[in-house]
């Protein structure tokens, strides 16, 4: 890995049209602006890995039976009360 | 059509040119449904068909339910109407199969004729990675 240091409000680039700003600097925080092409994804490491875990465990041993006796339901077998948010 | 039917079980292709997340070598999958009213289907990859990941199309199972979902996400996968989108969110049972948990975050989403998927992460729009649904006892 790389490693760089830089100060409050210096950047540096990635590749030709990404540039990546260090705006603030606390104890146990760095707050950093990305600047970017629209098609350049944004997401923090850790949301990834909740979403890879979670499509994991979708059919993990355990609940792996009941999954696939799941797809047998032909009508809903969910109550309608719940709203998404 | 280049969808297959046997007793009523449908398998439709999907490739996913990124991979999914969990599963990053897989890019050949089947979506197959017991019978078209079926609710949940089995996203199985074709190089692991012992693994898979149970779906579902989240309009009956979360009312309300309105990603936004990027453009720029959309064009990966060369989808450039309302009309080229299926989308299913990842399903998880509990054991008991008393509660159903739908990822609202992170929706796959699937060009309807080219078969093409990504799972799109949705950050900042507040939508739960699991939302809570009880099963009717």
């Amino acid at each position: 890995m790389l490693v760089l240091t830089r100060r409050e409000g210096e950047s540096f680039k990635l590749g030709d049209d990404i540039e990546i700003e260090i705006l603030d600097i606390k104890p146990g925080v760095v707050r950093v602006g990305i600047q970017a092409p629209r098609s350049v994804r944004v997401l923090r490491s850790e949301l990834v890995e909740a979403v890879a875990a979670n499509n994991q465990e979708s059919l993990s041993d355990e609940a792996g039976t009941d999954a696939v006796a799941a797809m047998e339901f032909t009508s809903n077998p969910i109550q309608r009360n719940s709203r998404a948010r | 059509m280049n969808d297959t039917m046997l007793n009523g079980r449908t398998t439709l292709p999907v490739r996913t040119p990124e991979g999914i997340p969990g599963f990053d070598e897989s890019r050949e999958w089947a979506l197959e449904r017991s019978h078209p009213e079926a609710v949940f289907c089995l996203l199985r990859p074709q190089d692991a068909p012992d693994r898979g990941i149970l779906v579902a199309e989240p309009w009956q199972l979360a009312p309300g339910y309105e990603p936004d979902l990027p453009e720029a996400e959309l064009e990966r996968i060369s989808i450039t109407g309302p009309e080229d989108v299926e989308l299913y969110v990842v399903v998880t049972l509990t054991p008991e199969r008393t509660t159903v948990f739908l990822n609202l975050a992170a929706p796959i989403v699937v060009h309807r004729t080219e078969r093409l998927a990504r799972q799109v992460i949705l950050d900042r729009q507040g939508w739960p990675l699991r939302h809570a649904v009880e099963a009717r006892g």
